[in-house]
């Protein structure tokens, strides 16, 4: 994987940006961010509601203008104040998917996608080919002749899709195109944009503020908070070594606690003392020392809990305080010295009652810790 | 057996009815219905039967044995309706076409585009609204009349020789344009505003170039708007009298309202054929007026998508400060320059001027004319009756409005719905005609109110309950009904939770309804035209018949003291509308 993306580092990334900021009023809704994006990328924007995403991502589209930073497409320049650049939107050939579809509601399906080769003055029968291909790649052959009014919001949407693919953009946007969906919807259209962005290998950025979402996407996950990007990196790194309490709360469920550095063992590994005076050993990428405030990390998928197995040298004693069954798993959450604590236990059976005194096992090598950046203060 | 069965499953519904007719409420809502038919139905009805009589109308006879088509055979006949027609009809194209330029681009540059001062010019482009129809009428007449008009002179002093003639089909449709333009510019902006801009968005990530774009997605998006309110401006100007009358005669241009008054009130009277006339004229509208609601019940574009921040607005770029110019001059030279050109008027001494240096003599400046004005006995006359007609018309017609909104938005008694249809009918009918049918209904009914204020109050108060009781309907709908449910749970009456919950959430609502209704009736012209006597005559009224005698000067007086009146009620009512959108937010 890593080797794959280095190869492809030798083109020149498709879409770069550099140092880019747009303020509102004296509020900079986005900070100095710098990502590139290579050809074939599928990078998801992720944050929470306001840090920035959709100012993001209408940036490189060329619906809004930067105040400072660069954006290059294929190498060249499309924005770029200092030089007083800027690419219009029209003139950028990206292909955008809205969250509220923008659906034109005064044309039929067909013309709705036609519309981006009409105004490239395509020939009419070259016109009808590529619609009803694209129409048939997203599943709506049958309603091309529809009144667009009369669609559903998952039709709509695929209307969008198409409307943004038809005619080979450089790059594809999407700004939260599943999040006015609901739940069962959501997912198949993930499943199927997923198959579909493999089979054009269309490059794309992919906006949303919904983790799943993101994890499942993504090549890559851009994590933004307050108009910065914070960490970058494939969900995988993301998901193990968040480097900030922000991003490991938003990439997941984890159990996070505050705690203090007692000592450093050897092979990475630390013990560390929680507030509540719990001890416990966690590995460290070598950067912590004694002394140092911390968060620890530990994932509820990563835990097992059992009657039995007292006095093992990571199981710590716990009483369950409630458990929710989720069809293929368990959530329980126990009373860890004081402290609440969760786990997820696979499988349909739920067979540990409330109440019940258990032994909980966090496997050493999977706990792990985010030294406190002391700008961003103790809490 | 069946047929019994028949008859009785057919007389239960009508046994209810006729208990509910006879239930306190139904009588009440029967009585509602016969006031309505009364004010609205009953004119029209006697201005259609009269349309068929030989005799002009008199008290008490109607003679039904002599029911004629003669007057038809005799306008239709004359051949000049269709020039009528032709006059009226081409006139109201142009303007309406007028309109929907200025009224859909200036709601366009106000609202989608960064042009400096865009709020503020949303604010001042319904100004010429406020201009009554009348007084505009004057002030181009001053300005752009061919030999004399202000703006002709200073033309021809700078030696260019491009005469304006405000007296031609062109001058006319441009006055009707600017003055009816700020309705189109309403149901736009609206139109604009409920269109979610990533319409327009998607279409620029197409590809397409802004000027494309507008023509494609956004005019088409608008297009309900564009075509209710251009029909709606078409049926005001069809049944327009003021401007007509003012700047059609001296061109030789004759339109049907204008004729006719002169059936009417030139010797001698032909009430019928112009009642016949009037029937035509009526006909034209309605119909309009029915297509206007095909149009805007078949299709309007709701796309506002609740999410998200409005995005930036169309940067208009270099063209910025242009654009700004060119919208603030166009409302400074179609409000402004009026009132400038009256006033110049009403402060001259006298009117005869040729050049700029002579309309440039400070000499000539004085207030006599206003002294005069204020000690005119008609003037006085005529603006205290103003003032009585405007203000019975809303104390008679708030109350009867309120009423009916009551019972159409809040109850669910039967005949509700035959209210409402009645409440807005007058949308369609022409003052004119609604005065001349009252003109008919009165002469020939026992109890004389003819001659008095009462008539014109009545006809106002039916001429006005379509937005009257669409301003006190839109304040009900907005209180939610639990708050008066919960009053009544509470124990209390109709009437005290009228008095109590409805009446004083609903007041800020009813208030402005109230200065609507004095601002319409002050400045109200063709609905009284028939209907007035040497001491009834309202202010309007008087400043035509001056007019019509050459007291230029007094008129531009009373037209600034028209406007100055009606300035303060929008200003009040401003108010009003900034406090109630206190309260409630
Ligand atoms: N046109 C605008 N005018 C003023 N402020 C704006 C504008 N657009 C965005 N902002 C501000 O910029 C910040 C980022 O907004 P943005 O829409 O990019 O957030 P987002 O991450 O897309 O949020 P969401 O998930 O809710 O869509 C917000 O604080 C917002 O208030
Ligand atoms: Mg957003």
């Amino acid at each position: 994987m890593a080797f794959e993306r280095a190869a492809l580092k030798s083109q020149a990334p498709k879409c770069q940006v550099e140092a880019l900021t747009k303020r509102y009023g004296a509020r900079a809704a986005v900070d100095a961010v710098t990502f590139d994006v290579d050809e074939g990328e599928f990078v998801v924007l992720l944050g929470p509601s306001g840090c920035g995403k959709t100012t993001m991502l209408r940036l490189v589209a060329g619906l809004a203008a930067p105040d400072e930073g660069r954006i290059r497409l294929d190498g060249k320049s499309v924005a770029d104040p200092a030089r007083d650049v800027f690419v219009r939107a029209e003139r950028r050939g990206i292909g955008m998917v809205f969250q509220s579809y923008a659906i034109w509601p005064h044309m039929n399906v067909f013309e709705n996608v036609a519309y981006p080769l009409r105004v490239r003055r395509q020939r009419g029968e070259e016109i009808k080919r590529k619609v009803e291909s694209v129409l048939a790649l997203v599943g709506l052959s049958a309603e091309s002749r529809r009144s667009a009014a009369q669609l559903s919001g998952g039709q709509m949407q695929r209307v969008a899709l198409a409307r943004a693919l038809v005619f080979d953009p450089t790059l594809l946007l999407f700004d939260e195109p599943l999040s006015n969906l609901d739940l069962k919807l959501r997912e198949r259209l993930r499943l199927e944009l997923k198959e579909l962005q493999r089979r054009t290998g269309l490059t794309s950025i992919y906006v949303t503020h919904d983790q799943a979402e993101a994890v499942e996407l993504a090549d890559r996950i851009l994590v933004m908070e307050n108009g910065r990007v914070v960490q970058v990196g494939a969900p995988r790194e993301l998901y193990h070594q968040p480097q900030s309490r922000f991003v490991a709360e938003f990439i997941s469920t984890a159990n996070i606690f505050a705690g203090q550095v007692l000592a450093r063992l050897a092979d990475d590994f630390a013990s560390v003392k929680t507030m509540t005076g719990r001890e416990l050993a966690v590995r460290h990428d070598g950067t912590v020392s004694e002394g140092d405030l911390v968060d620890v990390v530990i994932h509820p998928e990563d835990c097992r809990i059992s009657v039995d197995e007292s006095g093992r040298p990571d199981g710590y004693q716990a009483r369950i305080v409630s458990r929710r069954y989720q069809g293929t798993s368990t959530r329980y959450t126990l009373d860890w010295a004081g402290e609440m604590f969760d786990v997820v236990v696979l499988g349909s059976e739920a067979p540990l009652a409330e109440g019940a005194e258990v032994t909980l096992t966090v496997p050493r090598e999977r706990a792990r810790i985010i030294v406190r950046n002391s700008a961003r203060g103790t809490r | 057996m069946t047929g019994l069965a028949a008859s009785t499953s057919r007389r239960s519904p009508s046994r209810r009815l006729f208990a509910s007719a006879f239930s306190p409420r139904g009588a009440f809502v029967a009585c509602l219905l016969a006031a309505l038919t009364f004010l609205i139905v009953l004119p029209v009805l006697a201005l259609v039967i009269g349309s068929f009589l030989p005799t002009p109308p008199r008290a008490l006879a109607i003679d039904w044995s002599g029911l004629t088509l003669a007057n038809y055979r005799e306008i239709l006949g004359e051949g000049n309706v269709l020039a009528l027609l032709r006059v009226t009809l081409a006139a109201a194209v142009i303007g309406t076409a007028g309109a929907l330029v200025i009224g859909a681009s200036l709601a366009w540059l106000a609202i989608r585009t960064d042009v400096p001062g865009r709020s503020l010019l949303e604010n001042v482009a319904i100004l010429p609204m406020f201009v009554p129809p009348l007084v505009g009428a004057f002030a181009w007449d001053i300005l752009a009349s061919p030999k004399s008009g202000i703006i002709n002179i200073a033309l021809r002093s700078l030696g260019l020789d491009a005469a304006l003639n405000i007296y031609s089909f062109g001058g006319i449709g441009f006055v009707f344009a600017i003055y009816y333009a700020p309705y189109v510019h309403l149901f736009v902006a609206a139109a604009l505003r409920n269109i979610d801009p990533v319409h327009e968005e998607a279409a620029w990530m197409s590809g397409a170039s802004r000027w494309r774009c507008l023509w494609q997605i956004t005019l088409p998006l608008v297009l309900p708007a564009l075509l209710s309110s251009g029909l709606l401006v078409f049926v005001l100007l069809i049944e327009l009298f003021a401007i007509p009358a003012i700047l059609g005669e001296p061109g030789n241009l004759h339109f049907m309202s204008v004729r006719i008054w002169e059936m009417v009130g030139f010797t001698p009277p032909k009430v019928n054929q112009a009642s016949a006339l009037g029937v035509l004229m009526l006909l034209i509208t309605v119909t309009l007026v029915l297509i206007q609601y095909r149009v805007l019940g078949k299709r309007s574009f709701v796309t506002v998508s609740g999410k998200g921040l409005r995005p930036d607005l169309l940067a208009l770029g270099t063209a910025r400060w242009p654009l700004a110019c060119l919208g603030f001059g166009y409302i400074l030279f179609v409000v402004l320059m009026p009132y400038a050109a009256l006033l110049f008027i009403a402060l001259r001494k006298n009117l005869f001027y040729a050049t700029l240096g002579a309309l440039a003599d400070t000499r000539q400046l004085s207030l006599d004319q206003f002294a005069l004005a204020f000690s005119d006995p008609v003037v006085r006359g005529s603006f205290l009756n103003s003032l009585l007609v405007s203000l019975g018309t809303v104390t008679v017609g708030s109350l009867l409005y309120f009423t009916i909104a009551y019972v159409v938005q809040r109850t669910n008694l039967k005949g509700r719905r035959a209210l409402d249809l009645i409440a807005i009918l007058p949308i369609a009918i022409p003052g004119l005609i609604i005065g001349l049918g009252y003109l008919w209904t009165w002469i020939s009914l026992p109890f004389g109110i003819y001659g008095t204020l009462w008539i014109i109050i009545l006809a106002y108060v039916s001429q006005f309950s379509p937005q009257g009781v669409r301003a006190i309907s839109g304040s009900l709908v907005q209180i939610d009904p639990e708050l008066e449910e919960s009053s009544r749970l509470c124990g209390a009456g109709l009437a005290y939770t009228l008095r109590r919950i409805v009446v004083p959430l609903a007041w800020p609502g009813i208030l402005s309804a109230m200065i609507l209704l004095l601002i319409l009736s002050f400045r109200e012209l063709a609905t009284a035209l028939f209907l007035y006597t040497s001491t009834t005559q309202v202010f309007s009224l008087t400043m035509f018949d001056f007019w019509l005698r050459g007291s230029t000067n007094l008129v531009a007086v009373m037209a600034l003291v028209q406007t100055l009146v009606l300035a303060l009620l929008v200003l009040l009512a401003r108010r009003i509308r900034r406090e109630r959108t206190q309260i409630f937010t």
